[in-house]
């Protein structure tokens, strides 16, 4: 029942399952000349739960989104469990990846149920989706992802625009694994959420990951988050990844690589860090009782 | 700090920031133009004789008001004149037995609510009887109205109906080929750019006098504005969900059922009301051109000065747009 993951044993486990992500001389250069992603090289393997971090405009959101086809490379390649990422492969391929995003993404007007059931979309026939009758078992695995994510049947049919934005991105997080996905991307899946919440957030993406299976690549703004649910965390600077490892290596000249020289920078880390720490001491009485009995 | 910082990037310090003034010489030309240009065609359009001729009508009114003595206005007397043939609305039927045909039986045909009146004839003073219905006239307005209404309803059916393929065409996010597009978008156009009356004649002729050519006219007109306005909706739809979805791996038809309809269904509904409201106020009319409903009816009784009979089709007409736009309101609130 121990709330943080023993992140060294998965590591080690990288090499030995297929590679479900791989990304091979990926580049990215935008139109104005900016070098989003420069010949980046890099393997997910199943099961693995690997955070992203670096400053602003390093390119973590081009990484996420180069593999489900929101952004069109340059050169180099994206395989998703072995199969290139192109045009004709990419809805078949988007229908095995679920996404949380950072703005949740709801669709407002619709209640939570629906919300949660757009994630079968793919897996389910237009003239079904289209009348909304979806299969039974379908219907029954959103409930139990729901209620694992903390909702309650009262809420099963409020309108999403009605709920606050941790119950917002606790739906969202339902419908990113109710398709079983093999990999959910997550960019900034917490950025607007309070300290606590944002923890809570992580624990439900790191444990439904867990329990399925699914692959997690997510970005992150805060250090301290990620050391504490990665099983290998990445950095990267304009484009190009400066580190690659287990969350024991991050250390303080790999943060200043990936941050900038400036101390000043690291010390901004180490703070932000510090506050999520200290918030976690105050709240951990309070948390919801879910993520203890999820863990 | 701040300030020191601004100064080094080499700006300005905010004390000496250029403000923009809201308005300037150039909006003063704009105005001046305008106004020359609505001066030039007021005199085209004979604004102003008009509105002298309703300030004199005003002032006359006025002067009776207080008790002097003004000769009567040109608007005045029109209105007068009009006020007093309209005046009282005609609510009862009155035929001649005699002209109903030989099979009418007095015991056995007789309408709802009527019965038989004996009048000496104004002139030969022989007695002739009336068949009389004392709200006959006012529930056959009524039953017309009741057509003309069935008419808005089958036509913003119709036009609904059309303007799912012309919506589906004319969202440019949506489209299934940029040639669709320009297709959808110029129909959209297209039909709006007609005017019913027009298009209802033509049906006219197509289809014969009636209802249905009304139908047609305004299905094919209104199914245009819903389709610009649908169209329009779905491309202004808030993207992230959209995103969200085909991130999923739907079909484009899949997203705009659950990520677009939702959020653009108020403004569908509201759309919906307004062109229903429209079709009932503009099927009152296409009757003039024989496109069936209370219109025909209406621009009989003008033509042949019964401006009783018109008031009452006039004053039916304004209480169903009352009653309606009510209902819709209603309707719209406890749906939304
Ligand atoms: N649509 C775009 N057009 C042009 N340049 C873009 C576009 N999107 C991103 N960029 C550029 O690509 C670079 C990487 O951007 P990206 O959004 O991936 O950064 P990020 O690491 O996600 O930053 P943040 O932490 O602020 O979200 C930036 O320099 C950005 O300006
Ligand atoms: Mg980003």
């Amino acid at each position: 029942m121990s709330t943080t993951p023993s992140t060294t044993h998965l590591h080690s486990l990288r090499y030995k399952a297929g590679a479900v992500i791989r990304f091979a001389n990926t580049t990215k250069c935008w139109q104005d000349g900016t070098l989003a992603l420069d010949s980046v090289n890099l393997e997910l393997a199943s099961g693995e739960c690997c955070i992203v971090i670096g400053p602003s405009g390093a390119g973590k959101t081009t990484l996420l989104r180069s593999i489900n086809g929101l952004v069109t490379l340059t050169s180099g390649s994206v395989l998703f469990n072995g199969e290139r990422v192109t045009r004709r492969s990419l809805r078949r391929i988007r229908s095995r990846i679920g996404m949380v995003h950072q703005q949740f993404n709801l669709v407002g007007r619709l209640p939570v149920m629906d919300n949660v059931m757009t994630g079968m979309l793919s897996k389910t026939g237009t003239l079904r989706s289209l009348l909304k009758l979806f299969p039974r078992a379908d219907v029954q695995r959103a409930c139990r992802l729901l209620a694992q994510v903390g909702l309650e049947e009262s809420q099963l049919y409020r309108r999403a625009m009605y709920l606050s934005g941790g119950q917002q991105q606790r739906v969202a997080i339902a419908r990113a694994f109710i398709s079983r996905p093999d990999l959910v991307l997550a960019d900034e899946p917490v950025a607007s959420l309070d300290p606590t919440t944002s923890e809570d957030i992580l624990h439900l993406v790191r444990s439904v990951s867990r329990q399925t299976g699914a692959t997690v690549l997510c970005s992150l703004h805060q250090v301290e988050l990620a050391r504490q649910f990665a099983d290998r965390i990445i950095g990267m600077r304009a484009g190009r990844l400066v580190f690659d490892g287990p969350p024991e290596s991050l250390t303080d000249p790999v943060m200043r690589e990936i941050y900038g020289t400036t101390a000043k920078n690291v010390a901004a880390a180490r703070e932000h860090g510090r506050d999520n720490r200290t918030a976690r001491v105050d709240e951990a009485s309070v948390r919801p009782s879910h993520v203890a009995e999820l863990t | 700090m701040m300030n020191a910082r601004l100064k080094h990037n080499g700006s300005r310090p905010p004390e000496e920031w250029g403000i923009r003034r809201p308005f300037h010489w150039g909006h003063a030309l704009v105005i001046c133009l305008l106004m020359a240009a609505l001066a030039y065609s007021a005199d085209r359009t004979d604004i102003g004789e008009g509105v002298a001729m309703s300030t004199d009508a005003a002032l006359t009114g006025l002067a009776n008001l207080v008790g002097f003595e003004r000769e009567p206005s040109a608007v005045g007397r029109g209105i007068s004149s009009f006020a007093q043939r309209s005046w009282p609305i005609v609510v009862s039927r009155e035929r001649r037995v005699d002209d109903l045909g030989r099979n009418f039986d007095p015991d056995a045909d007789m309408p709802w609510w009527s019965h038989i009146e004996t009048r000496p004839h104004p002139v030969t003073g022989e007695p002739i009887e009336y068949l009389v219905q004392p709200v006959g006239y006012l529930t056959y307005v009524v039953g017309l109205m009741v057509t003309t209404i069935e008419i808005a309803i089958w036509g913003t059916l119709l036009a609904l109906f059309l303007a799912i393929p012309l919506t589906y065409c004319s969202a440019s996010n949506y489209t299934p080929h940029p040639l669709l597009y320009v297709l959808g978008r110029s129909l959209c156009s297209l039909s709006r750019a007609v005017p019913e009356l027009i298009s209802a004649l033509i049906f006219v002729v197509l289809f014969g006098v009636g209802p249905f050519a009304g139908v047609l006219a305004l299905g094919f007109h209104t199914a245009g504005f819903l389709g610009k306005f649908f169209a329009d909706d779905i491309e202004n739809a808030d993207r992230g969900p959209q995103e969200a979805l085909h991130c999923s791996g739907a079909n484009p038809v899949k997203v705009l059922r659950f990520a677009v309809l939702p959020q653009i269904m108020p403004q569908v509904f509201a759309y919906v009301q307004y062109i229903l409201e429209r079709n009932v106020r503009t099927a009152t009319v296409l009757g003039i051109v024989g496109a069936g409903g209370i219109g025909l009816e209406l621009i009989g009784q003008w033509n042949m000065y019964k401006y009783g009979h018109a008031a009452t089709i006039l004053l039916v007409i304004f209480v169903t747009v009352v009653i309606l736009e009510h209902i819709t309101q209603r309707l719209r609130r406890r749906i939304i």
